[in-house]
Parts: C-alpha cells; sequence; structure tokens
C-alpha cells in the first residue's frame, strides 16, 4: 500500500544516560541526607519499617531505589527492581518528562502537577518522598538552580547549609 | 442564581493532555488502554512538514512498534477504509492515531468501527443501527485546520454520515509542536467555527452547567487570542489555546444540537465550496441580533463570555447583548485588517444572492428547517450577504 510503513522509533542513548546518572547520584545523596539532615533522618523515620521506594522512569528505567535496613538506616538499592519488595513506585511517564526535572526545568511538585509522575503506593509516603527530594536538591544544586527545581527554597543558616552540602556530596560521591 | 436545571447529561469521554511534551505521554497513555501497536494516520501534508517524525520520535525509547499511513484524501471513502481495514488486520494494530482534523479524523472513526467489528458495520451505523461492540482506542492530535467535528460523536465518510457517542476519540492531544503554523486564514476560519459552536451553546434551549462551562472556556480561549495569532502566527501559546478552545468548543456543541449558524454555514459551504468558519463567523453577528431582537433568549450574560468578566462587570445590563454583538463585529473588523483576502460578507466567499433562496428552498440546510423559522433563516441569510462590515 502506498503511503504506509512500519517503524521502530529508535531509542534515546544519551538522555537515558543522563537521566541514569542523575537518579544514581540523587539516590547516594538521599542516603547521605538521612545521616546529615535532620529533617531527612525524621522524614524517613516517620515511614514504617523497611520502607522502600523506587523512582524510574517509564517504561524500561532507568530506575533508583531507596530504603530503610533492619536498623532503619536509609540506603540506596541500586536501580534493579528485580527481587526488591518496593512499598511506593514514582514513576516518571516518559524520559523527556524526567529530563525536564532533572535539567531542573521543572520541580517535582509542578511535574506532578502537570500530570509527569504516576505515584503507585500511600499517598503521604508520596509527600515525604517529595519533601526529601526538595531538602535533597537544596544541599545539591547551587541557589539558583535549586530555586527551579523545588517549590520553596528554605531560608538554612549558610554555614550549616554548606557543612552539610560537603558531607552529603562527600557520602554521594565517595559513600563516605 | 446559580442553580442547575431540575435534569440535564452531559458526556465527554476524552483524556485532554495538552501542553508542553504532551505528546510524550502517548506510549503510557496507550499502554493504560492495553494498546500496543497504534497505527497512524495522516495526510501526505502533514506528513511532508514533519508531523509524523515528531509523533515517531514520541514513541522513541518506548520499544514499540508504530505504523504511519500518510496517504488520508480530502475526500475519504469506503474503498479507502477497505484497504485500511485489510493493513490494520494483517499487521496486528491495536489502535489508531488521528494526526490531523478533518478528514483524518474521519477516516480514524471510520477505520475504528470497522475494525473493531466489521466493514459492513458503517452501512448498517449510517442507516441508524447503534454500534454493538466497544470501539478500539482512538486518540486524536490536535492542529488548527479544523471541521469541527473531530472530537464529537460525528464523522462522515463519502455519502454516509455515522453518529455514535463510541466515536468521540478517548484521548486527544495538544502539543505545540503538533499545532503547526497554518494559513492565517485557515486558522481564523477555526477559530470562527469554534466560536459559533461555543456562542450557540451558550444561547440553546437546552444548555446546562457544563455546556455552558466548556462554551465559556471556548470563547475566552478565543477573544483572548485570536487577534494575536494572526497578527504573530508563531504564537506557540496562542495557537495552543485555540486548538483547547476547538476541544472546548465541539464537546459542548456535541452535547446540544447543532444550532442556526453552524447549519447554515455547513449548508452554504457545501453549495459554494468553501470553508464553512468564514460562513459562519459573517452570519453569527446577525444572528445574535436577531436573538436579541426577538428577545426569544433568556441568557442575559452573553457579555461575560464574549468580553469577559471584566468587561461585563463594567457594562449596563440592558447594554450587554448589544456589547457582545459589537464585540464579535470589531474581531471580524480586526480580522480583515489582518488576514489577507479575509471576506467582509457572504458575498465576497463566492455566495450568490439566488443561492440564499435556494438553500432554504432545497433543503440543504435541512437541519435547521423545523427548528427555526424558514423566514428567520432567509433574514439572517439576507442580512449577512447585503451587510458588509
Amino acid at each position: 500500500m502506498n503511503h504506509y510503513k512500519e517503524m521502530q522509533p529508535g531509542s534515546k542513548p544519551i538522555k537515558r544516560a543522563y537521566v541514569a546518572l542523575m537518579l544514581w547520584f540523587v539516590g547516594r545523596a538521599i542516603e547521605a541526607a538521612a545521616r546529615v539532615d535532620g529533617v531527612v533522618k525524621a522524614e524517613f523515620d516517620g515511614l514504617s519499617p523497611g520502607f522502600t521506594f523506587s523512582l524510574g522512569v517509564m517504561p524500561q528505567g532507568p530506575t533508583m531505589i531507596v530504603g530503610k535496613d533492619d536498623q532503619g538506616l536509609v540506603r540506596y538499592r541500586g536501580w534493579d527492581p528485580e527481587g526488591q519488595k518496593i512499598d511506593l513506585k514514582m514513576k516518571i511517564k516518559n524520559l523527556e518528562g524526567a529530563i525536564l526535572m532533572f535539567t531542573f526545568q521543572e520541580s517535582t511538585a509542578l511535574a506532578t502537577a502537570r500530570n509527569r509522575l504516576i505515584v503507585d503506593g500511600e499517598v503521604p509516603a508520596a509527600c515525604a518522598i517529595v519533601r526529601v527530594l526538595d531538602i535533597v536538591e537544596v544541599y545539591l544544586l547551587p541557589k539558583l538552580i535549586a530555586k527551579l527545581a523545588v517549590k520553596r527554597y528554605p531560608d538554612w543558616f549558610f554555614g550549616e547549609k554548606i557543612r552539610n552540602r560537603i558531607r552529603i556530596y562527600a557520602g554521594a560521591v565517595f559513600g563516605l | 442564581m446559580f442553580q442547575p436545571q431540575s435534569a440535564y447529561a452531559f458526556y465527554s469521554p476524552t483524556k485532554v493532555l495538552s501542553g508542553n511534551k504532551a505528546l510524550e505521554n502517548l506510549p503510557v497513555e496507550l499502554d493504560g488502554m492495553n494498546a500496543v501497536k497504534p497505527l497512524i494516520l495522516t495526510t501526505p501534508v502533514l506528513s511532508a512538514r514533519g508531523m509524523e517524525k515528531i509523533v515517531a520520535s514520541a514513541f522513541g525509547d518506548s520499544n514499540l512498534t508504530i505504523g504511519v499511513f500518510s496517504g488520508v484524501p480530502p475526500q475519504p471513502d469506503l474503498r479507502l477504509i477497505r484497504e485500511l481495514y485489510g493493513l490494520y488486520r494483517d499487521n496486528g494494530y491495536d489502535a489508531i492515531i488521528a494526526l490531523g482534523g478533518g478528514p483524518v479524523l474521519d477516516t480514524a472513526k471510520a477505520l475504528n468501527i470497522a475494525v473493531s467489528g466489521r466493514p459492513e458495520d458503517l452501512e448498517s451505523l449510517a442507516s441508524g443501527n447503534p454500534l454493538t461492540k466497544k470501539l478500539r482506542p482512538l486518540a486524536a492530535i490536535m492542529n488548527l485546520d479544523l471541521s469541527g467535528c473531530e472530537m464529537t460523536r460525528y464523522a462522515s465518510l463519502g455519502p454516509l454520515s455515522l453518529t455514535s457517542p463510541a466515536l468521540i476519540p478517548d484521548l486527544m492531544i495538544i502539543d505545540s509542536r503538533t499545532v503547526p503554523e497554518e494559513e492565517q486564514k485557515t486558522m481564523a476560519a477555526t477559530a470562527l467555527m469554534s466560536m459559533t459552536q461555543a456562542v450557540e451553546a451558550c444561547l440553546h434551549p437546552a444548555r446546562n452547567p457544563l455546556t455552558d462551562a466548556y462554551a465559556y472556556g471556548a470563547t475566552r480561549f478565543i477573544m483572548e487570542n485570536i487577534t494575536n495569532v494572526m497578527r504573530n502566527p508563531s504564537d506557540r501559546k496562542g495557537r495552543l489555546a485555540l486548538a483547547n478552545a476547538a476541544f472546548f468548543a465541539q464537546t459542548s456543541f456535541d452535547n446540544l444540537a447543532p444550532g442556526m449558524v453552524y447549519e447554515l454555514g455547513m449548508a452554504m459551504s457545501r453549495s459554494c465550496q468553501t470553508n464553512p468558519g468564514l460562513i459562519m463567523g459573517m452570519l453569527l453577528p446577525h444572528f445574535l441580533l436577531l436573538e436579541m431582537r426577538k428577545e426569544t433568549t433568556d441568557r442575559k450574560d452573553l457579555y461575560l463570555f464574549i468580553g469577559g468578566p471584566e468587561a461585563f462587570a463594567g457594562t449596563m445590563a440592558e447594554a450587554s447583548s448589544r456589547k457582545a454583538v459589537d464585540r464579535i463585529v470589531e474581531i471580524l473588523l480586526e480580522l480583515q485588517s489582518i488576514v489577507a483576502d479575509f471576506p467582509r460578507s457572504i458575498r465576497d466567499l463566492g455566495i450568490k444572492k439566488e443561492d440564499l433562496e435556494k438553500i432554504v428552498a432545497q433543503g440543504s440546510a435541512a437541519g435547521v428547517r423545523g427548528e427555526h423559522d424558514p423566514q428567520d433563516i432567509r433574514n439572517i441569510m439576507e442580512k449577512a450577504w447585503e451587510t458588509r462590515f
């Protein structure tokens, strides 16, 4: 038949790699922030024992998984959900949506409002994780960019913010 | 008093995704409708403009296989549907994506009837038998070259007129990349048709709070954006607003019987082969003046829809309806100054005076006969023929 073709649209390897890197980094930063920042620790303490959540891109990842271990410590658990019991799944509907979030053109709250995320799990837990993500982004990003990425930029004591930022970066990059 | 009528019904099954990167949601939305292999239908013109590639790129990283048929003609027929039926079945497609308005949606709706049952169901539906099978998922990607029926229960295929609520697309996507700049006159005609559908919904005796809400959205989107888009067609937000307006207007229109101006516009368009939106735009002020003179409508707040809340609040109640007509005429005058060859009267569209009587007499405006006084129809057409804005 004229004017007809079947095609398999290609992949977007560079965008996928960027999002995968960001998820890896943010996952490890959450682990570090739970040790360093009292508010992040309190958010996780309020969640059920062994609570695990994933944040990933539909339909086939990349994904990051973060959860509490037996001692209640927050751990980055890699990218593979296979065999892990996940209480809260936050799925970004497509790679372009993830790029908007991880290039900080849209905050998590804005992305949710714009129908870019699907949440499978308890809403209070999802709200807690969004608050944690906001705090971690404030630590990881310069103020100018972080203001775009979070709903409200917190008014923190400068010295404490820098001290915590160094410890979170050290934790995320070197696993310290 | 803000109170609903004692009883009303409203139906709109469409999920709407509008805005930046809305297109990229297609794979996940199709997955939610248990569809994994869509067939995209579009026209050679849209394909040549790269629209098909933009939609295909939205499926990047989805692992889905898609089919593209880019040969939808301006007048699709049953033979095309039979060919597409074979193509759809033989290649295992399970959803249809209509990229573009008018004939593309007509083809998509007709094909959906055929592939969800049998091709014979088309003739059966056209003869008045209801559809018995649930249709496959249908997604529509809107632009600004529309026939006015894309998101409604209506479709036409050559001599067949198809009507069923099941034909309304399940999903509509309005993404600025797929609402490209069209010729100014085409965009103006689409906006004027939406305007007519919305204004007639406002004044319809069977209107309800939901048709009002949709009509209000449509009129505000149009009035606040139409001249900006015509002056600056690269205004992406404005084009997006006009495409949204079309959906709003069509949804309110779909829930009420077609109004007099719409029916007359379609009938006159058939007789003179002109874009019906332009004709409707020329007829609308005369229709409103007639309604005002006859005081048949109990609607006193039309200017709220046309002029917006601030202008409405600053207008004396008795002057409100007249201001609504004046505002529409102002828009028409502005369009004349911006859009090349924009008509000043239906005369400029090639309609002859002797045709007017023929349109009434031959019943080409069949839908309006019986509901409206033929003398009113004649008056409106004559006024629109004689008056040059």
